[in-house]
């Protein structure tokens, strides 16, 4: 059911719009949406203990080939060195291990994280009204599902371990320099905390333009598959030139983007690489002098050599990940907001209590509607009463109603004035699912998952609900899909493609008639949309859409009058007002709106 | 990718390269600085160590040999800030160097890419579909522009730096360096073959997650469907299973990674358990200082990085050289298009002809003809239908008409002219056309309206009136400068397709083509439409109006039925 949307106007385009996120996020909605995985959180805090043992072991490592070094020098190569050249190599080998199995749990718990929220997205659709997807465009929707997902998975499979992973490292470093002399591991951390202060400091200046570059490629990306969509537009109306030069302007401010963050980057990366390295000085310089003076081991001198190697490498890993986790904050931070956004019952009130078999009967009363502004009704004092099984035709222009009338039956929107009865019981009374199982719907788009034939009929069925083949047969005789279904070399059981593309137009509508007959819904609602199947089955799936409206309450919302011609009652709108109702040869013979329409058909 | 293919596009690669020869040069240079300077570092541990030592002097370098210890100390403290610079300014170089090439590069492809499609028809690229097109504009361009600079920077390093490391330990003890180095030589192909593998893994991810990606936007757009009907629980089944199966890669996927781990540090951990076995022999008969020891170790460690690094170079040349190839493939396209001869500027008024075809032919390939030896005249001012069943060759007669398609049979004139003598120039001045799938550019209304042009207010309010947009936009609370999101995807289909009918009547043009242009316009709104159609336009114009509809064609003055290819009226 199309609605005329009242989605607020945007100013920027929606990659602009997703891009631009304010400077205030924090961590509270990645922790909120890390909490609510119980068992990957264990995971999770597993990993980071064996990434701990890992960097623990290198700093054991570290000090024990100082330690080999100082039995060299005594030129003992008993036991002895055996012991300390086991150890060094033991300590390698389990820091390598744990790493290991450190970094694919965390690749597991995260993959379980993402696939949680995934989880809940998909359901926070299903339980979101439908007003909202009136006022949020679909895209943004869209995005929030995907990629803001793939950006909270990007960071937690690849930032999250590496920043883990770099901290760890640098606190081992740290804690082993000072416990194994604490002068010179005072001097060592005091000069190497400016590298990373430092590196923290310029690469959170760095986000702006960072940002900006992000933008601007998706802008001109955007732009790229516009152009080349509508090449023929761009020829016929003599646009080349001013989509070149546009283009080359977005081109050229990217380009200018990209200098400034390489000019930053030329200055701060190798500063970075620098101040890291520089400490070594002290190393040699003081280390030597300690030791000459006989105050530092030999030994003590060759692990601090050692660990020093150990830090440039987390330093350079951090501050080229630290940008990016401003993105998966703002990702997480927008997911957390979608995942609170009120449910259907916050709108349209708590759920009601009847459950029981619709007759189809329908009733509106005195209906204002409106998509949530009350101050400019869609549905204008609508009232009209429809009996069990009677055929309906409703007809107006876009935006006079029609569609919001349909869309009040199922209860997806709430009624502002008046009230809609089904089956002389309030709309409000009915429990929702139980109401919405019992209405059936055919349109032009039919949907088709991958999976048997059967499955895709029985889509509508409830699991409990169980069809024998013969009864599904017998349907598809009815509807003519028969046909079709004999062509299948493995009749229920072929496997149709996405999207059925292994099926004609026509066919996938009768597929869709066929599906919901089995179904079988007390109110049916027909969206009649233009159809471009041929003549020929346009002829069959028109029989079959008679044969699946037999003893239904039908509605068909019709877009050429002709469809309507046959019905027991013509609801006429317009600008959401019900202007006239009442069977074709009594409109016709009223002379009003409709017999105008049907003059000039 | 077969060799044989990759290798023709080496001479533009060589071309793009030679544009900016210094750049490469400063850019190699510079690298070769970091590289030195890196692989310097270890050997300052070295001196440091056998200083401390009291290691014989031949082991020292010249300009600490005969020094006390604590003056060789504070020399080689004041020699190592200038490795440290060195290797600053190495950094900084590379980044000015070719770090700047790729982003020249950027600009540059990107530009010259749209510039070489702007112009070409439908016909000349439909061996290409659009997404084709479009992920060759974008994923293939950068990985060319990553090809020209930073690829190069990983390769070169890699190539420097393991050239001045093993130089550095084989002039230590090439016997001990052969021995040390031997685990990490047979580590490379098994790093090459990983590599190929953990593409695959890669792609088939990735794929999963596209197609995951397909579905949610489905089941979206048809929310509404399924929640009235109670239905969208089998959605989030199916989703469900998709999400699950997607994770599941992911994770095969990210710990096929890890592969690489103990690969690149296995040879690592043997090569120091050849390093404790011999280097104590070395030592004793001074083949080597424990300095030069303690370097070994070192080198080792920084051995691991290149290791790393490989995988990423190898797939990096891959993508780069074959989307140079790609790129190359539809830029030459433009070349090989025949110059169109050009004909003088119509003289419209002059002809009262709009279009006359004399046995006019046209089939897509080999053997297939969509049109017959069509004969048919329109007449200036003429408002008329073609109608047709489906594939009987409505669209392709339109499209031949807007010069979409070329390449036809018999002869088909354009007020007097020879259609195939005029250049696009000139047809976008004579043909306007109405496409039946709406095309629409991001932005505002009043942005797809203006377009290159400027109109007043007025004009395009009036004009919205006309196509019926203007009030539903405004009971819908949007205005002129409204958002209308990517290809128009919160307008509804007939809305789209109304606005581009009021974008194209802004720009009155002698013949007016309408593609089915309504189809997805409702009657009411049509009916008002098409009976005030001469207010907007001149009655010079000419329409020719295409509809599957029967029902919208009795406002023709004449009706064409094409079927089977053939004409009749």
């Amino acid at each position: 059911m199309k609605s005329s949307s009242n989605q607020k106007s945007r100013r920027g385009p929606r990659y602009i719009s997703d891009l631009d996120y304010d400077d205030n996020v924090d961590w509270l909605g990645l922790i909120k949406l890390f909490k609510t995985e119980k068992k990957p959180i264990k995971y999770f805090l597993l990993a980071t203990l064996l990434l701990l043992g890992s960097a623990g072991f290198l700093m054991l490592s570290a000090k024990n080939l100082g330690a080999l070094f100082g039995v060299i020098a005594q030129k003992k190569f008993g036991s002895e060195y055996i012991l300390l050249a086991s150890v060094f190599l033991g300590a390698e080998a389990i820091s390598l291990i744990f790493q290991y199995y450190g970094r694919i749990i965390i690749a597991y718990s995260t993959t379980q994280v993402t696939l949680g929220t995934r989880k809940k997205l998909i359901d926070k659709i299903n339980s979101l009204p439908v007003a909202y997807f009136d006022s949020t465009p679909m895209g943004r929707t869209l995005t929030r599902i995907t990629a803001d997902v793939e950006g909270l998975e990007q960071f937690f499979s690849g930032t999250l371990p590496k920043v883990l992973s770099a901290v760890v490292q640098i606190i081992a470093v740290f804690i082993a320099m000072l416990l194994s002399n604490l002068k010179l591991g005072l001097i060592v951390v005091c000069f190497t905390t400016p590298a990373i202060f430092f590196s923290v400091f310029l690469r959170v200046k760095a986000r702006a333009v960072y940002r900006e570059i992000k933008r601007l490629t998706a802008g001109l990306n955007a732009k790229l598959a516009e152009n080349i969509s509508g090449l023929t537009l761009i020829r016929l109306f003599g646009l080349s030139d001013w989509t070149l030069s546009e283009y080359r302007g977005g081109t050229n401010s990217l380009y200018r983007s990209h200098l400034k963050l390489m000019n930053l980057n030329a200055f701060v990366m190798p500063t970075i690489v620098l101040l890291c390295t520089a400490p070594l000085i002290f190393v040699f310089g003081f280390g030597g002098n300690y030791v000459l003076s006989g105050s530092l081991e030999l030994a003590t001198f060759v692990a601090f050599v050692r660990y020093s190697e150990r830090i440039l490498s987390p330093v350079r890993a951090f501050s080229q990940e630290i940008q990016v986790i401003q993105d998966a904050l703002a990702s997480s931070e927008r997911i957390y907001h979608m995942l609170n956004e009120p449910p259907e019952t916050s709108v349209l009130g708590e759920d009601g209590h009847v459950q029981q078999e619709l007759a189809g009967k329908i009733e509106f009363s005195h209906v204002f509607a409106s998509y949530g502004r009350p101050e400019k009704p869609i549905l204008k004092n609508i009232s009209f009463r429809i009996g069990s099984g009677e055929k309906v035709g409703l007809v107006g222009a876009t935006g006079s109603g029609k569609t919001t009338t349909i869309s009040l039956i199922p209860a997806l929107y709430q009624i502002d004035e008046g009230v809609v009865l089904i089956d002389d019981i309030p709309l409000n009374h009915w429990h929702r699912e139980t109401l919405r199982q019992q209405i059936g719907y055919i349109s032009q788009d039919v949907e088709i998952f991958r999976g048997s034939l059967r499955d895709n009929l029985l889509v509508g069925r409830s699991a409990h609900h169980f069809a024998s083949d013969q009864e599904i047969l017998n349907v598809c005789a009815l509807t003519g899909f028969e046909k079709t279904l004999n062509s299948l070399p493995k009749g229920l059981d072929q496997i149709l493609l996405d999207g059925g593309k292994n099926l004609s137009v026509g066919e996938r509508q009768l597929l869709s008639i066929t599906r919901i007959i089995l179904k079988n819904p007390k109110i049916l609602i027909l969206d009649e949309a233009t159809s471009s199947i041929d003549p020929h089955s346009e002829k069959i799936v028109q029989e079959a859409l008679n044969t699946a409206s037999l003893g239904r309450t039908t509605l068909i919302i019709a877009h050429r009058l002709s469809t309507v011609t046959a019905c027991d009652l013509i609801l006429v709108f317009h600008d959401g007002k019900l202007i006239e109702k009442g069977t074709h040869e009594q409109l016709v013979k009223n002379d009003g709106y409709y017999a105008q329409l049907a003059r000039t058909h | 990718m077969p060799n044989a293919t990759i290798s023709k596009v080496w001479p533009s690669y060589w071309k793009e390269i030679s544009r900016y020869p210094v750049l490469y040069i400063v850019g190699i240079f510079t690298l070769i600085m970091t590289s030195l300077s890196e692989v310097f570092i270890p050997k300052f541990s070295q001196w440091t160590l056998d200083l401390l030592w009291g290691s014989p002097e031949n082991h020292l370098p010249k300009f600490l040999e005969n020094l006390p210890t604590k003056e060789a100390l504070l020399k080689l403290c004041f020699a190592f800030p200038l490795v440290l610079i060195v290797g600053w300014l190495g950094r900084v170089g590379w980044r000015q160097s070719l770090a700047r090439r790729t982003h020249i590069a950027g600009r540059d492809f990107r530009v010259a890419y749209w510039d070489s499609l702007r112009d070409l028809r439908e016909s000349r690229l439909l061996q290409y579909t659009l997404g084709d097109l479009i992920s060759r504009g974008i994923s293939d361009l950068n990985a060319v522009r990553f090809l020209l600079g930073m690829t190069l920077v990983i390769t070169f390093d890699v190539i420097f730096f393991v050239s001045f490391s093993l130089f550095f330990m084989f002039r230590i003890d090439a016997g001990l360096a052969l021995a040390c180095l031997a685990p990490s030589f047979f580590a490379v192909p098994l790093v090459i073959k990983f590599a190929k593998i953990q593409e695959k893994t890669y792609l088939k991810a990735q794929k999963k997650l596209s197609f995951f990606s397909e579905m949610i936007s489905k089941a979206l757009s048809m929310m509404k469907f399924s929640r009235a009907t109670a239905t969208e629980k089998i959605w989030s089944k199916h989703l469900y299973r998709e999400a699950t199966s997607y994770a599941k890669r992911s994770y095969k996927f990210q710990r096929s990674s890890w592969k690489l781990f103990p690969i690149v540090n296995i040879p690592t951990l043997i090569s120091y358990i050849v390093l404790l076995i011999l280097g104590p022999q070395r030592l004793s008969v001074d083949a080597i200082s424990p300095g030069e020891l303690l370097a070994f170790f070192s080198y080792l460690l920084l051995m691991q990085t290149p290791l790393y690094e490989i995988n990423h170079c190898i797939t990096e040349w891959q993508k780069g050289l074959v989307g140079l190839k790609r790129i190359n493939e539809v830029m030459a396209v433009k070349n090989a298009s025949a110059r169109i001869v050009e004909a003088d500027p119509l003289d419209i008024k002059r002809s009262l002809r709009a279009v006359q075809a004399g046995d006019l032919s046209y089939g897509y390939g080999e053997g297939s003809t969509v049109l017959q030896n069509l004969n048919f005249t329109i007449k200036k001012g003429e408002i008329i239908g073609i109608t047709g069943p489906v594939g009987s060759g409505k669209s392709t007669l339109v499209k031949i008409l807007s010069q979409e398609i070329t390449g036809y049979q018999g002869s088909l004139c354009l007020f007097g002219e020879e259609l195939s003598t005029l250049s696009p120039q000139h047809i976008s001045t004579v043909v306007n056309c109405v496409p039946q799938k709406p095309f629409l550019f991001a932005g505002t209304i009043r942005h797809n309206l203006c377009l290159d042009s400027i109109f007043t207010e007025e004009q395009l309010k009036s004009i919205l009136n006309f196509v019926g947009l203007y009030h539903e936009l405004q009971q819908a609370g949007r205005s002129l400068d409204s958002w209308i999101g990517e290809w128009g995807v919160s307008l509804s289909g007939g809305q789209k397709q109304r606005l581009c009918l009021a974008r194209a009547l802004l720009r009155p043009k002698p013949l007016l083509l309408l593609d089915d242009s309504f189809s997805a316009v409702d009657s009411i709104t049509e009916k008002n439409i098409i009976e005030r159609i001469g207010e907007v336009v001149s009655s010079e114009t000419t329409i020719v109006w295409v509809a599957h509809r029967s029902s919208t064609l009795k406002y023709c003055s004449r009706i064409l039925t094409l079927e089977n290819g053939v004409i009749s009226e």
